[in-house]
């Protein structure tokens, strides 16, 4: 029997027609979808009026009996001096751990630990974020744990001075990881917050813990949090939750009205620059631009999709598919506070390779800025897109905590529920014109980190120059 | 054209009944006639459908000298069928012919003749290829998160699907189990080559742990890596790699997982038309696992970390219910305010402890890593370590301690399923080990294991009859 089947395997015998309702079609494309509604969710749907200007998500599902509540701070490192960047990294590694003036140290992690409450703290570049995950029945004792860290924290000197280590023990070891070099080195070129004497301002040692408590009432103070956003999602009903929330900021001062701070634009040196890592045994490859002004927001972001947004992506389809470079390569375009942020290309491959892999994406960039996409092309990837953004906010601590974002942010463009309909007048000349103002050769940085030795060896093999493929080369130290 | 098989697939199917249900979550189960399984778990909420396969069967069904087959395979996959990924399947199937004779030809030694024929037939495929047409179909109708992995013990992918192109899913994966052609072979290594070298640079620990593995596991087939070993890539062949698909990718193997805005009846008659036509197959006997020789196993790996003693204890299947007891073992060991941790960390013999269960089908791990302050100190540390385990056989867990870590633990279970694609992974991954519904149990399974318990597995398990003890040390050390 199993003879037959591979015969049959081979050529198709077995496709007979359904044993049962209609035939089959040849193709994929002869399908016929019945209309299902697909409707991305609209955030406003969502949103609670917290008392004094203060914003809750709340994305209810009692799939499980677990909740999560997330804080964002519109205090993100981006929104804040020089000095004041290296108080918030600080507080995101010891607030949690230090607990509250109640519960101080280890006494809190107890506590939490009782009710197998799960905090995370963060300073990330356009929001500083808190969160907790706790199982439904705690919801409550969970709330009241957060708000004694943001009203009454006690970052106390022996969980300080391990938060020092901390920092500077993670900041060695991405000295050492290509990956964090490759990430700083292209920062450093193209972000505002990648300026090297920002880096050096950030040395954690030099926050004393009452710069810390300062920075902390700026952050968390009775005015400050009512710029906040808060996320509710899981096993929990909107009532619920601001049954919670509410009498907890009733009792703040009205913020100021202000948005969320924009990170001003760079000038830029382009070339290649190299990071020679001689131990390491892969190539890691960055070609990153600046943020664009001037490109619409929808445009920019499909153009991104298509260039290397998925499996599919052109950079991928080049790399992978057809010329075996690299097992996964693709590009990215954070969103940054009322702007589109710095796009980026990244990808890893063999040392040998490094030259050819670098060809081969310029090239793609280039193709990508010069062409539109055929009707088909067209057609997959807005539906790519959408299907993307979709997947994006499945889980609903996902889906509210990105309503939450796009509220904090106040994020350019058409967002979640308004895309279907924007993505509708968008045409696929779109993609081009997008490519050229988001990757724009005359503003191009390109790093690599590897082993130089045969990073340059491959090149050289391969018949490349890498100064007249990528500008002139600069080796970092 | 397709020509009718001839064989009558019955429309009836087998109902199996509802599954375990947890939180408001139901779970519907029912099998083909063929043999396979589709669980469905509604989510009328959500906005796209998450779908995907399981066959179960990964690495320990391969043979010595093959390893990685089961793997390589898996990326094969992606490339198509005689309809999808190709422009002529009938001109293009003797030029696969043609290519597998001449690769084993020129794998035999060198033949200038064979190579230059070779490079024509190579040219005459890339010309008919149609590449990556799997994914572009997927991408034309909205799909997102196309993926597969293998492990020791099955094969699984899975896709985000808007709703009403769910039927693309099935016309696609059903195309694709009903008869796959393994093209872009050759390339396809040089992919998986690319894969090797990404994880071993991004995982330190990746080399020893494999070490440790093929230590613990001795004439077992979980001995191997998933990936395989080095020296056996290059010899991984499309008609082994196609001989393998056809004795194990039978639908009594397969199951079918789907989560989202589905209604049973909607999926139960398109399963029914479209994987309903794949042929039972020929019954295959699940991979044969020695037992491992009993006795504790010592070995020395040399890597770029700290000095570790790496404890690998072989323990029950997946499906057993000890799986579960050892789940909070390892809990009750990493509590950060548990017996364990309090004494190993104020001053104790070590920098850390860590312990991690790892379920498989046919035997897990149970592994404790000591990080020690130098190697000097391993021969201490290691009796510090037993004579701990002695004291938890003898006095257990205090009933509050057990609390707390059975809390935490069904948080992080449910947590791990709040994200429907990740939910259909589990569901996948624990139907590849031989239980799905171990997935929705998870979370308050721990509620039925006592001190007691936990005390009767440590004495088993943890013992010196069944583990291997592995000595990392950082490179340079004596």
């Amino acid at each position: 029997m199993r003879g037959a089947w591979i015969l049959a395997g081979a050529v198709l015998l077995g496709w007979s027609a359904a044993a049962a309702g209609p035939q089959i079609p040849r193709r994929p494309e002869e399908l016929r979808p019945a209309p299902v509604p697909f409707a991305l969710p609209r955030a406003e749907a969502h949103r609670h009026a917290l008392p004094k200007g203060a914003s809750l998500f709340v994305v209810s599902d009692d799939a499980f009996p677990v909740v999560r509540l997330t804080l964002l701070l519109p205090t993100g490192l981006g929104a804040l001096a020089p000095a004041e960047r290296a108080a918030a990294r600080l507080a995101a590694r010891a607030l949690v751990a230090g607990g509250s003036e109640s519960l101080p140290g280890a006494a809190f992690d107890d506590a939490a630990s009782r009710i197998a409450a799960r905090f995370e703290a963060q300073a990330e570049d356009d929001a500083w974020r808190l969160s907790v995950g706790v199982l439904a029945e705690d919801f409550g004792p969970a709330v009241d744990l957060l708000f004694q860290l943001v009203q009454s924290p006690a970052y106390p000197e022996a969980v300080l001075s391990g938060a020092f280590d901390g920092l500077t023990q993670s900041a060695r070891r991405a000295a050492g990881d290509a990956e964090s070099r490759l990430d700083r080195a292209i920062r450093q070129r193209v972000e505002p917050l990648g300026d090297p004497r920002v880096e050096e301002a950030e040395a954690p040692a030099a926050v004393s813990r009452d710069a810390l408590f300062r920075w902390h009432r700026q952050a968390f103070g009775r005015s400050a949090l009512q710029r906040a956003v808060f996320a509710v999602s899981g096993a929990v009903t909107a009532e619920q939750a601001l049954t919670q929330l509410e009498p907890r900021l009733a009792a703040a001062d009205p913020a100021p009205e202000s948005g969320p701070v924009v990170a001003p634009a760079r000038e830029v040196a382009p070339g290649l620059f190299v990071i020679d890592l001689p131990t390491v045994r892969e190539a890691w490859i960055g070609i990153g631009h600046p943020a664009a002004e001037g490109v619409d927001p929808l445009a920019a972001q499909v153009a991104d999709f298509a260039l290397g947004g998925s499996f599919t992506g052109r950079l991928n389809s080049r790399l992978r598919e057809r010329e075996q470079l690299a097992y996964y390569a693709s590009s990215e375009l954070p969103l940054r506070p009322r702007a589109l942020g710095a796009h980026r290309v990244s990808f890893r491959t063999a040392p040998a390779a490094a030259a050819r892999a670098l060809q081969a994406a310029l090239e793609e960039l280039a193709v990508w800025s010069q062409t539109k996409p055929t009707a088909s092309e067209w057609d997959s990837l807005r539906q790519g897109f959408l299907g993307s953004v979709a997947a994006r906010i499945e889980s609903p601590a996902r889906r509210a905590e990105a309503f939450a974002r796009g509220r904090l942010m106040a994020f350019p463009g058409p967002r979640f529920g308004e895309l279907e309909q924007a993505l509708r007048t968008l045409r696929p000349d779109a993609v081009p014109s997008a490519a050229r103002l988001l990757a724009p050769p005359a503003r191009r940085v390109v790093v690599i980190v590897g082993p130089w030795r045969e990073i340059a060896s491959g090149a050289g093999a391969a018949g490349i120059d890498l100064a007249q493929l990528a500008g002139p080369v600069t080796l970092l130290p | 054209m397709r020509v009718p098989f001839g064989v009558t697939l019955a429309a009836a199917l087998a109902l199996l009944g509802a599954g375990p249900a947890r939180g408001g979550l139901t779970a519907e189960v029912f099998r083909l006639d063929n043999g396979m399984t589709f669980l469905i778990v509604p989510r009328p909420e959500l906005t796209t459908v998450s779908a995907g396969w399981v066959a179960a069967v990964g690495s320990a069904a391969e043979s010595p000298g093959e390893t990685g087959l089961a793997h390589f395979l898996e990326h094969a996959l992606f490339h198509g069928t005689a309809t999808l990924g190709t422009r002529d399947a009938g001109a293009e199937r003797p030029l696969l012919a043609e290519e597998d004779a001449l690769r084993e030809t020129l794998a035999a030694g060198a033949d200038p003749a064979a190579a230059a024929r070779l490079a024509k037939v190579m040219a005459a495929l890339s010309a008919l290829a149609v590449p990556n047409e799997l994914d572009s179909q997927y991408a034309r109708v909205g799909a997102t998160d196309l993926n597969a992995f293998t492990s020791e013990d099955f094969t699984a992918t899975l896709v985000r699907v808007p709703p009403d192109r769910l039927e693309s899913w099935f016309w696609l994966e059903s195309d694709r189990l009903g008869g796959p052609v393994l093209r872009h072979f050759e390339a396809e290594r040089e992919v998986i080559r690319a894969e090797r070298r990404q994880r071993r640079a991004a995982d330190r620990q990746l080399e020893p742990l494999e070490a440790a593995i093929a230590a613990s596991w001795r004439g077992h087939p979980y001995r191997w890596p998933v990936m395989g070993l080095e020296e056996d890539l290059d010899g991984l062949t499309r008609p082994a790699a196609q001989r393998f698909f056809e004795r194990w990718y039978r639908p009594p193997r397969l199951t079918a997982v789907l989560v989202g805005p589905v209604d049973r009846r909607g999926v139960e008659s398109l399963a029914r038309r479209y994987f309903g036509r794949l042929p039972r197959g020929a019954a295959v006997s699940p991979p044969v696992a020695p037992e491992p020789a009993p006795g504790e196993r010592r070995t020395a790996i040399s890597w770029r970390g700290r000095p570790t003693i790496h404890l690998e204890h072989r323990t029950v299947p997946f499906a057993d219910p000890d799986s579960v007891g050892l789940e909070l073992l390892a809990g009750v060991i990493n509590s950060r305010f548990g017996t364990f941790q309090g004494r190993w960390q104020a001053g104790g013999p070590a920098q850390a402890v860590r312990a991690n269960y790892f379920p498989r089908r046919l035997g897990g791990s149970f592994v404790v890593e000591l990080e020690a302050f130098a190697v000097a100190d391993f021969d201490e540390l290691e009796e510090a370590w037993d004579r701990e385990v002695e004291h938890f056989v003898q006095d257990g867990v205090a009933p509050t301690e057990l609390e707390r870590v059975r809390k935490q633990l069904r948080l992080d279970g449910y947590r791990r399923l709040e994200d429907p694609y990740r939910l259909t992974a589990e569901l996948l991954m624990a139907a590849g080990r031989g239980d799905w519904r171990r997935v929705f149990d998870g979370p308050e399974a721990t509620q039925g294991f006592t001190s007691a318990d936990l005390r009767r597995l440590a004495r088993r398990y943890l013992g010196s009859e069944r583990r291997l003890i592995a000595r990392w040390l950082p490179s340079g050390a004596p």
